[in-house]
This record gives structure tokens, sequence and C-alpha cells, in this order.
């Protein structure tokens, strides 16, 4: 399975952005070009990947004459042959659907939780009471079996009645997300598809499942965010709302309600490069969350203007006498992003 | 004092026996009267009932200190199946806030699992010593005396702690002990008074067989024709995670069985899944690392294979004693080809950092992992005051004995005397050999095409091959 082949394109690409995007390594560098590549729905998709796999796999691609390799710029691009496989393989194996909602997806316990709430009510629902829960975790069973003090058949219906709507909108996007979801419950009887018996069933390869996992649990996460319900509401607690982390999160309140940058950083005690740092992943993570207009200034936009024409990924940058390099650079990354949202919409 | 009509009532009652299996008895009334007690029981004599039964007689709360994470949450489950609640699993797993929910809430505990290392810990001791205890269990207390990179140095803690906790009355439980452990047991934990309830570690349902083969390829065509031949349900194990698994995918190509991988390597869900599965006959043979079963509560394992060479006579017997539980016939076969005791060995191997580095952590002049693979035993003997040329001397001392144990394994594969007498006589019970209609393959050569082991109906469900979610959703829920 070569899905990091279809991470490349005929165009030179830097292949440590990549596989930045693969780690989920968050700097503005690897988020911007990760967003132009059209990469983003990638982002920590394999976070177990060494650079010694990683680059042991381009030099096997090279070798195989499916990717040129550019060592002096760290790029590298498709062959002809390279481009006939990445066609074979997205026609073959599963694409990552939901991958631009990951953040969504990203806490394991939310699976852990979910299965102990199904099992219990299916357990229990067949009148079993003594059973091996999923999970020992102190914490998950002191917070299943509070939630099933509510009245049981009504739990158990509108559970079901979740269930079937999570699992009927998988299935809209994919029927295999839909089976894996319920197929993996433990329950009456049931113990649930091991990784290599959903593999087998489904007719899989590991990494396509992994990436299918992956997909059915943003999914899942999405749902349980956006809806009421009884799962949906035991669950919500571990869903992550958005991408940012809580710091990114706490910069961009401020902008909005109006801060300059300096003053942000003055407030919350830190470099004026981080809170740049901040509002400009924030801009790439969540579009339109950050005004880049009001960010850069009129005058400030009208030379970039000047400096900067053509298509955003061939962009030199310059720095202009007299600028501090850090600065232009924030607002040379920053004008990419704006002109970048205006062509992508 | 509690007499034995009440032991035998208690059992009735709430395990649904009608008599005690060997050594049980001597152990609970030892343990009724408050007596420091040393069980070695051979496996599958039903050591869980001798803290299980007291918990009905004894008031407060019982500790049992497990060297195995997966022994823990299998101990856990089984109370679980028997309905009990109050029980928790106080490890490493747990995050910093369950940690702090558990030990602001150990009174609400009946049963409290816990690691060694656990143990050590200031705040768990000082959480534990505030409780009223009815008993301090130490299961496979022979870890206690065991030795290699996996030793849990904290075991050596385990004499101060008890004396921290008051000094309960405690029980400590092995299926193998020689004398010499024995003694080793109850020196390390300064216990001087204790009751010993010492049985057999015969497993006479247990036919013992090694197979010699002249190639790695040979030895699987083998396992291949066992396997076959003994159907289910079977336990194979192995010292490489990756070989058990690809063994595994073999034998499910290979075979109509239903054969799954058990180790480190396989998520924790997977495990959870796999050892139901196990349970519910639904797999047929598990292919394992020595995580697995410890504590596997499933009577009919018919047999258990050892495809690599056990590091040990003690772990070899503990490991076939998963067989027969029942008490119906079961096979242990050891596959053994040239070389294999040198993968034994290497696992078995620490390599020690020189004195100067060892001194040089002790000054803070190094870090931890200047030391090397085997940092975290190091810097444990280093921060409890070992001088390095000690621990030099300690850590030969028991690389000899590693050796000694490879050299017994490998006289116990070669001797063309009977196995069972042959592990008899290591564990101080020469000549105590018992009549058996099965006994090993030293004795009954032709077992290969002779022995015939109980049939185990598999739970069978229609194959599916149309997965239809809502009528799975459908089966869960009603």
């Amino acid at each position: 399975m070569d899905y990091l082949l279809t991470l490349f394109d005929e165009q030179p690409r830097h292949y440590r952005v990549i596989e930045g995007i693969l780690h989920g390594r968050r700097t503005v560098a690897t988020l911007f070009w990760g967003q132009q590549y059209g990469l983003l729905d990638w982002f920590k998709a394999m976070p177990q990947l060494s650079r010694d796999d990683f680059d042991q796999l381009l030099q096997s691609y090279a070798i195989h004459s499916l990717l040129l390799v550019d060592v002096e710029h760290s790029t590298a691009r498709l062959t002809a042959k390279g481009i006939q496989r990445v066609r074979k393989i997205r026609g073959q194996f599963y694409q990552p659907r939901l991958g631009k909602w990951a953040w969504a997806g990203e806490n394991s316990a939310l699976p852990v939780r979910l299965w102990l709430a199904v099992q219990a009510l299916s357990q229990l629902g067949h009148g079993v009471r003594r059973y091996v829960p999923v999970t020992s975790s102190p914490a998950e069973l002191a917070c299943v079996r509070q939630w099933l003090r509510q009245p049981f058949q009504q739990l158990r219906k509108t559970s079901y009645e979740e269930l079937q709507s999570w699992a009927h909108d998988l299935a809209q996007v994919d029927l295999r997300l839909a089976t894996l979801f319920i197929y993996q419950f433990p329950g009456y009887h049931q113990a649930g598809w091991t990784q290599l018996t959903a593999a087998k069933n489904l007719q899989l390869e590991s990494e396509e499942l992994r990436l299918m996992i992956r997909d059915l649990w943003i999914g899942i996460g999405l749902h349980v965010l956006q809806e009421r319900g009884p799962l949906a509401d035991l669950c919500r607690p571990l869903v992550k709302k958005s991408p940012l982390n809580q710091t990114t999160q706490q910069t961009l309140d401020y902008f909005r309600t109006g801060m300059a940058v300096k003053a942000i950083a003055a407030r919350r005690h830190l470099k004026v490069s981080t809170i740049r740092e901040h509002l400009l992943q924030a801009a790439i993570l969540l579009p339109d969350s950050v005004n880049l207009r009001r960010l850069l200034g009129d005058q400030t936009l009208a030379q970039l203007r000047q400096r900067y024409h053509g298509t955003i990924n061939d962009w030199q940058f310059q720095v202009p006498t007299g600028e501090d390099k850090a600065t232009a650079f924030f607002e040379f990354r920053a004008y990419q992003i704006l002109k970048s949202e205006e062509e992508h919409g | 004092m509690v007499n034995d009509a009440k032991l035998l009532a208690t059992l009735r009652q709430h395990f649904g026996f009608n008599a005690f299996r060997p050594g049980q008895l001597a152990t609970l009334r030892s343990i009724m009267a408050q007596q420091d007690t040393l069980a070695i029981l051979p496996t599958g004599a039903g050591k869980t009932l001798l803290y299980q039964l007291p918990a009905y007689l004894l008031k407060g709360t019982i500790i049992v200190v497990s060297p195995l994470l997966s022994l823990m949450q299998d101990q856990e489950n089984r109370l679980r199946l028997r309905g009990e609640k109050r029980v928790v699993v106080l490890s490493s797993l747990l995050t910093m806030s369950e940690r702090i929910h558990v030990l602001t809430h150990l009174n609400s505990y009946h049963y409290i699992f816990v690691s060694p290392e656990m143990l050590a810990r200031q705040d768990v001791e000082e959480g534990l010593a505030r409780m009223k205890l009815a008993l301090l269990v130490i299961d496979e207390a022979h870890c206690i005396s065991q030795w290699g990179p996996d030793f849990r140095p904290e075991y050596l803690l385990l004499g101060r702690v008890i004396r921290s906790l008051g000094h309960p009355t405690t029980l400590m439980l092995t299926a193998t002990a020689s004398r010499r452990v024995a003694d080793d047991i109850c020196q390390k934990l300064s216990l001087t008074h204790v009751t010993r309830v010492v049985r057999s570690i015969d497993r006479p349902n247990i036919f013992l067989a090694v197979e010699q083969c002249d190639s790695q390829d040979e030895k699987q065509g083998q396992l291949l024709r066992l396997v076959k031949k003994f159907d289910r349900s079977g336990v194979i194990y192995f010292s490489s995670r990756k070989i058990a698994s690809e063994v595994a995918n073999f034998l499910a190509n290979q075979t109509k069985l239903r054969v799954a991988a058990y180790h480190a390597g396989v998520a924790s869900i997977d495990r959870y899944r796999i050892q139901q599965q196990f349970m519910q006959e639904k797999l047929d043979v598990i292919c394992a690392t020595s995580a697995f079963g410890m504590g596997i509560d499933k009577n009919n394992i018919r047999y258990v294979i050892h495809y690599h060479f056990p590091p040990s006579l003690t772990s070899y017997v503990q490991e076939i004693g998963r067989a027969g539980r029942d008490g119906k016939q079961s096979a242990a076969v050891l596959l053994y080809s040239p070389g294999d005791e040198q993968l034994a060995l290497n696992l078995k191997a620490v390599e020690l950092p020189s004195v100067a580095m060892m001194n040089a952590y002790r000054k803070h002049q190094v870090a931890a992992n200047a030391l090397g693979r085997n940092a975290t035993i190091l810097t444990f003997y280093l921060d409890h005051g070992w001088q390095p040329e000690r621990i030099v001397a300690y850590f030969q001392q028991r690389w000899q004995l590693a050796q000694r144990q490879v050299q017994e394994m490998l006289a116990y594969i070669r001797t063309g005397q009977c196995k069972r007498e042959f592990m008899l006589t290591a564990f101080g019970e020469p000549g105590k050999k018992q009549p058996v209609n099965w006994c090993c393959s030293a004795d009954q050569k032709a077992w290969q095409e002779d022995l015939v082991l109980p049939v185990i109906q598999p739970t069978r469900f229609p194959v599916e091959n149309d997965f239809d979610w809502q009528k799975r959703l459908r089966q869960l829920f009603f």
C-alpha cells in the first residue's frame, strides 16, 4: 500500500511538509504548505511514521521510478509512472473523507466510553447483569454507571435510535464505515470485531482500515458535538470542539475583541512572534476566523499588493530595506493566506 | 474462631462447591487463624478462592499484589463476573485524576489489586495504611525470587510495606516454589512465622511431551500437525510477538481453526475481545506471549504448546498449568530446535554499565539514560543506596542462576527418562509420581498417534458474508 505516494503531485512538493502533516506538526509553514497542497485531510494521519521509515519509503519510490527526489531543495514530484500508480491507488483503496475535521476524532477515550455504554445497554437489555466490562477504568465505569441511572427502557430506545442515525450518516459516506462502527461494539454474546477480523471481513488492507477507523471516529465526534441525545451527551466532554489548542484559542478570542497583536502579547505575557504564530495557525485551521485585512492594516496590504503578484506558490519572500525580517515574513505569510483564501474561497 | 463447618458452608453458599480442593482447607484455616501463610498449590488448584472466600468472613478490604497487569485485569474480571463491583485495579494505567479518585475512595472498595510499583508509592502506601485490611495477598509470589530484565525490584520493598500497613495477615500464593525459593520469599518479605501449605506440583491429567525438530521449518510443520490433531482449544506460547502473529496467521490459513495472536503489540481493546472470544469458544487457538493467561479462568484448555524455549522450569510449569483445569486429559508439548536456548539466554541477559558510570549517576553527573537499556532497574538499586560493586556482584550471581535455569530446561528436554519424574525431582518431590494414564513422551513414544484429547464443541454462528449493520444493531439492543 503506497498511500504516501498519493500525497505527491506532478509539481514539486516539500517532502518535509508532507511528513509534518502526517505527524500533525502545527508550525505555520507546515500548515500553510499542507493547505496549498490540499493535504490537510491527512493532518496527523500517520503519527507513528518515523523519519527513517518516511525517508526509506521516498527512497524506495525513487528507486522504482515513481518519484523524482530533489534532495538539495527537499522536494519531490511524481514521474509519469508515479502518476499512473497514484490513479490506481485512489481508484482501488479507501481515501480519507473526513480528515479536515480530524480534531473531532482525536480522543481515544471516545470509542471506549461509547463501547462501554452500549455494552451495558446491550447486556442489561438482555437481562445480563454479570459481564466483563470493556474497560476497567474506574472513572469510565463510574461515569457510565451514573449515566445508566435514567429510565432504562427510554434510554435504550433513544440510544438505539441515536446509533442508527449516526450509522446511517456514516453509510452515506461509505457503507463500510457504518458496518465497521456497529460491528465493533461489544455487547450481548458479542465481543466485537478485532482489527484483524474487520480487515478480513471488509477485505481491507491494514492501512486502509486504519484510515477508515480514523474517519469513522471523526464522523462520530462531529455527531456528538452537533447533536443532542443520551449517547451524544455522555460523550460530548471527550470531544474537542475546535482544531485550535487552548492557548491559540485564547489568542484568537483576544484578537476578536479588537486587540492588537502587541497588546495581546503584553496581556498574555507571550512574545509577539508567538501571538503571530497563533493567529496564522488559526487563519489556516479555521478559515475566516481571523480578519487578516485588519491584522495587516490598509497600508501594509497596499505595500504587499505591490510587492507580490502571480501564483502564490511562486512568490519569493523579500525583506524591504529597513524592515524587521521577522515582521516582514509574518506579513508575507499572512498575505499568502489571505490571497489563497480569496482564490480558493 | 471460624471452624471447618463454617468454611464449608461458605463454600457451598457462595461458590456452589461441596468440597474443597487439596490444600484449600488447610490454607483457609491458617488465614482465619490470622497466620501468615505461604500456599504452594499446583496450577488449577483454585488459589483465587483462597482470598475470595475469606472476603465473606472477614471485615475489611483485601489487597492483592500482583506482578502483571494482565493478571490483575483477569482477576478483576473474574470478580465482576461473580457480581462484585467494589473492585479496582490500582496500576500505572490509571490517569492522575483516576488515581486521586481511587485513593480518596479507597474505603469503598472490597478488593484492591495493586502492582508492586504502585504499592511502593508513598501516597498509595499511606492511603492503604489508613484502612482496615482483612488480608494482604501476594499473588504469584515466586516472582519475588525470579530474575531477568523484567524483574521488578519493587518486590524487595514489600517487606517494609507489610510492616507499614500494620502487618495484616499475609497470604503468599504460588504454584511453583522449590524449598529454596520458598525460603527466599519469606526472607525477602521479612516474615518469620509462616505456615506453609505445600501440595505436589504434579498435574496428572496433563501429558508431557517434548518434540525435537532440526530446523524452524520443521518446527512449524510439527506445530501444524499437532494443532490439526488436537484441534481446540489450545494456547501456543512464543517469546517473540512478531513470530506469534506470523504463526497465528499461518495456522489460520492452514487449518479450519479460528486462531488469534495475543500479545502486548495487540491493541488493548482487541486483547479484551480476543480473551472474551476464547472464553466463549468463539476462538479455538491463541498464539501468545507470556502476557496471556496468567490468571485466565478457562477450564477446558486442552493443550499448551511452547514454540519457544521457556525461561525456566518454573515458568514452564506455570504456563502448562493453564491446560486441563477441568481435570480432563490435556497435553503440554515443548517444541525444541537446536539453538533455542540461546534466544532464551539473550532475553535474560542484562547489560551492565561500568562501575564508574554508575558512580557518576550516583553523584548526579550523568542522567539515568546514561545507564543504558536497563536504567530502570539499575536506578532503583542505586537510588536505594546499593553500591555499584554490590550491584555487579548481584547481577553476576543472578546471571549464573539464569544460565542454570536454562541448563535445567535443556536437561528436561534431553532426558530420556520420564519427564514427569524429572519435573517432580526438580521441585523436590523425587519418587512422588502417581500412576497416570498418559504420562510423557519418554514413556509413551507413540503418543502422537494414540493420545486423544476430549472434544470441545465450538460455539458456531452462521458464517456471515453479508454484513448487515442494521440487523447487528437490533441484535445488540433487542
